[in-house]
This record gives structure tokens, C-alpha cells and sequence, in this order.
């Protein structure tokens, strides 16, 4: 009887086994995906906290080394730089004797002329003389002369005769 | 099995929302942090060596101690009237000139009104930055250096006296007087000079009538200045801390100018019952 199946169903189970370890594998792998991504997740967040708390540390040094930026070192050195700084400053705005304009008058002093005041103002640069010639050439002669040692030479209001003969003048000059 | 079936895409779904809604927020602020704390530590190490800045320069100090003294004594940290006029005495009688007379004028009002005003907005600045002190280092991701304190310039914290000195005597020794001055050990500043024969009627003037028509009255206006000790506000930055030593150039310089050194003046007082008598 060729038609007769002689079949126990052994053969049956073989042919399910291979679907149902896939199911089994599709379990584990989606089981280890959300492990993976919680797990994940608070790996992160541990490592927050690890940073949070270095940044802690870091801040409590800043705060204890801003303590040792004040204090007797500190005010030394910066007053000593302060004191530096102003006599640096004063030193090069002085570099100027006060004498250097009478040197430069002294300098280009003409005969026949004598000068019966002096006034210099530093802080302006001006120089203003007042002058006794014994005659307008030597007048002129003291401006030209003036004008070799002074950025700006000018006869300041006038220049007259006095009762004594002599002209009398004044001078503005710029250093 | 039909739950077998569907574990696995809703697994991946589970963890694709894990992933938007929780670990990337959470790595933002971890990338954040770690700016911050780059940031802090680049603030940390500026810090410490502005500490070691202040005490390298300290030691600096402790080595030139003299040259220290020298410019305190030339910049005293209080005015001293008694000290300059000392000091104008004494060089008027080297130069050979007669010290007449002089006037006093304390060069302070609009300085100090500038000066308070200066100090007020330094403090205020100092108080914001003390009561935020993460704020002064830490600046939103920006790791640049760390931020500078505005402070007063030190020659508006200057207090001076203008003093207007009369002199009397030949040309030569007014400037040499006026030279002296120049190179006495006193910070100053010639301001004016005027050099002018005496006048015909004297009497009443102080100055001493001279048969001598050479003879010249000298008046020097100078300013001799004073600067009050510096205070260092805790937490400000200045910019002397950014060196770890001094730059002596300008004491040098400042010893080539002083030619003047006048002795401190020293007093042994010889108390009297009556002030009025002798």
C-alpha cells in the first residue's frame, strides 16, 4: 500500500524549531536594545554628575585663590606700580629743565638789548619777555635771533619809546 | 507569537524615544557642562598665576628694597608742608638766593570731586562682581581671559599743593635755585616762573632794598604732589599682576634726575611756658 503515511510527525517538530529560535533570538535582541538605551541614558546622567561636581571643585579653588589676590602682597605691589606709573608719567612731561628757555634766550642775545622781565608758563609753553633796546634794529635783530630757538616769536601788543629813549617791547614766544 | 512578532519594532521604537526625548538632552547639557568647566579651569589657571605673579613681584620688592624706599620718599604717601618748605630753605641758601616768602595753595577740589566720583563707580563695579563671582570668570562659553577691573587712574588719586615761592638775588642764582628745585628729591612740577627786577618803593614788599641794579626778584609757582597708599580690592585684576616682575627703568631714571637729596628734617622741641615769649 503505497499510499499509506507511515509518518510519526518527528519530521514535524524539525521544521518549527528553526522559526521558534528566531522568535526566542527577536526577544533577546529587542530585551537588549531597551537595556542598551536605558542603560545608556543613565550612563549619561552619571556622567553629568561627575562633571557637575569637578565644576564644584573647580569653583571652591577659584573662590579660595580670589582671597590671596587682596591683602599686604597684593596692596605692596600695586602701589609700588601706581607710584612707578605717576613719577614715570611726571618724569617724561618734565623731561624739559625749567632753565632750558632762558638758556635758549641767553643764546641768542644781540647787543643793545636787555630783557627787564621773564615769564614762563610750562604749562602753556609760552615764554613772555619784556625788552629794552637802545633802537628798533636791535629789536629786530633780538626777534630774528628769537626766532632761530622758539617755535613762534611775536611782538606782544607793542613796541614803543619809553621816557628813558629806550624802545620797549614785549615778547610772546612758544617753546 | 503575534507579540513575539511585534516586541521587536516596538523595542526599537522604545529606545528610538529614549534616545530623542531623554539621552539627547542630557548630552546636550553634558557637552555644555564641559564647556563650562573648560572654561572655569581656564579661569582657575589664569588665577593661580596671578597668585604667583603677586609673590614673585613682592619678592621682587623685597630684593630692590632700596629702590622701593627711594620712590616712596620721592612720592610720599602723605603731604608734608613742613618737609618742603625745609627742603625750599634749604636750597634756596645752597643756591645763594633770599627765600622771601611763600603762598600755599591745596590743588584738591575738583580732583576730589572726580576722585570720589571714581572711587564710588570703582566700589559699585566691585560689589556686582563680588555678589556674582562666577559671572567675573565664567562668561557663557567664552574662554577668554578673565575679566579686568576698571580702576582709578592713579594721578587723579595725586593731592597737591601748589606752593608760590619769592626769591631774591642775581640771575645766576635764581637759576641755579630754580635748577635745584628741578632735581630736589620731592616729586613737583615747575608751573611758572617769572623773573623781574625789583620794584623802585619796596618797603612794605619783604623785599630787601639792594643798591645792587642786578639784583632780581624770582617767583617760581610749583606743584609738589602726594599719592595716598593703593588698596587692593579683593577679586580685581590689575594689570601689574599680569608680570612676574617690576620694570626699574624709570627709578634709574628717577636716580639720574635727583641731584637734590635734602636730609628729613629732625626736631628737638624746647618747651616754653609762654609760646609768646622768647
Amino acid at each position: 500500500m503505497p499510499q499509506i503515511n507511515l509518518s510519526t510527525g518527528v519530521g514535524g517538530d524539525k521544521s518549527e524549531s528553526p522559526i521558534r529560535s528566531r522568535s526566542n533570538a527577536s526577544v533577546i535582541l529587542s530585551l537588549l536594545i531597551v537595556a542598551v538605551s536605558i542603560g545608556g541614558y543613565f550612563g549619561v546622567v552619571a556622567y553629568h554628575r561627575v562633571i557637575d561636581k569637578k565644576f564644584s571643585g573647580i569653583q571652591s579653588e577659584i573662590s579660595a585663590k580670589k582671597s590671596l589676590i587682596s591683602g599686604s602682597k597684593a596692596n605692596r605691589v600695586a602701589d609700588f606700580s601706581d607710584r612707578l606709573s605717576v613719577v614715570g608719567k611726571n618724569l617724561s612731561e618734565t623731561s624739559m629743565s625749567p632753565n632750558e628757555p632762558l638758556t635758549r634766550i641767553e643764546s641768542s642775545l644781540v647787543p643793545g638789548v636787555v630783557f627787564s622781565s621773564y615769564e614762563y608758563d610750562a604749562g602753556k609753553k609760552t615764554v613772555s619777555v619784556m625788552i629794552m633796546a637802545d633802537s628798533f634794529r636791535s629789536l629786530a635783530e633780538e626777534l630774528v635771533a628769537l626766532k632761530q630757538k622758539f617755535s613762534s616769536v611775536q611782538v606782544d601788543k607793542e613796541a614803543k619809546l619809553n621816557d628813558d629813549g629806550e624802545i620797549e617791547a614785549g615778547i610772546l614766544m612758544m617753546l | 507569537m503575534k507579540v513575539k512578532i511585534l516586541l521587536f519594532p516596538l523595542a526599537v521604537i522604545i529606545a528610538l524615544a529614549v534616545g530623542v526625548f531623554w539621552i539627547q538632552p542630557e548630552v546636550s547639557d553634558v557637552l555644555s557642562a564641559r564647556v563650562r568647566n573648560n572654561d572655569a579651569q581656564v579661569n582657575l589657571d589664569q588665577i593661580n598665576t596671578v597668585v604667583s605673579n603677586i609673590d614673585s613681584l613682592d619678592q621682587n620688592l623685597d630684593a630692590r628694597r632700596d629702590d622701593e624706599m627711594f620712590v616712596g620718599n620721592y612720592l610720599p604717601m602723605q603731604e608734608s608742608d613742613d618737609r618742603i618748605l625745609d627742603q625750599i630753605n634749604f636750597l634756596a641758601g645752597g643756591a645763594g638766593v633770599l627765600f622771601i616768602s611763600t603762598d600755599l595753595d591745596r590743588v584738591r577740589s575738583a580732583q576730589a570731586t572726580s576722585l570720589a566720583a571714581a572711587n564710588q563707580s570703582v566700589q559699585e563695579s566691585a560689589a556686582m562682581k563680588q555678589a556674582a563671582p562666577s559671572q567675573s570668570f565664567i562668561n557663557g562659553g567664552d574662554s577668554s581671559v578673565m575679566q579686568k577691573t576698571p580702576r582709578v587712574d592713579p594721578n587723579a588719586k595725586l593731592r597737591s599743593v601748589d606752593f608760590s615761592i619769592t626769591v631774591f638775588g642775581f640771575y645766576e642764582n635764581i637759576k641755579g635755585f630754580i635748577d635745584h628745585l628741578y632735581g630736589v628729591n620731592s616729586f613737583q612740577k615747575v608751573v611758572s616762573i617769572k623773573i623781574a627786577k625789583p620794584p623802585e618803593n619796596s618797603i612794605g614788599t619783604g623785599i630787601p632794598s639792594s643798591r645792587d641794579s642786578q639784583a632780581l626778584i624770582g617767583e617760581i609757582a610749583v606743584r609738589f604732589s602726594s599719592l595716598p597708599a593703593t588698596v587692593v580690592i579683593p577679586g580685581s585684576f590689575l594689570d601689574v599682576f599680569n608680570r612676574p616682575e617690576f620694570d626699574f627703568g624709570t627709578v634709574e631714571t628717577l636716580r639720574q634726575r635727583v641731584t637734590k637729596e635734602v636730609m628729613p628734617l629732625t626736631v628737638s622741641p624746647s618747651p616754653r611756658q609762654n609760646p609768646f615769649v622768647q
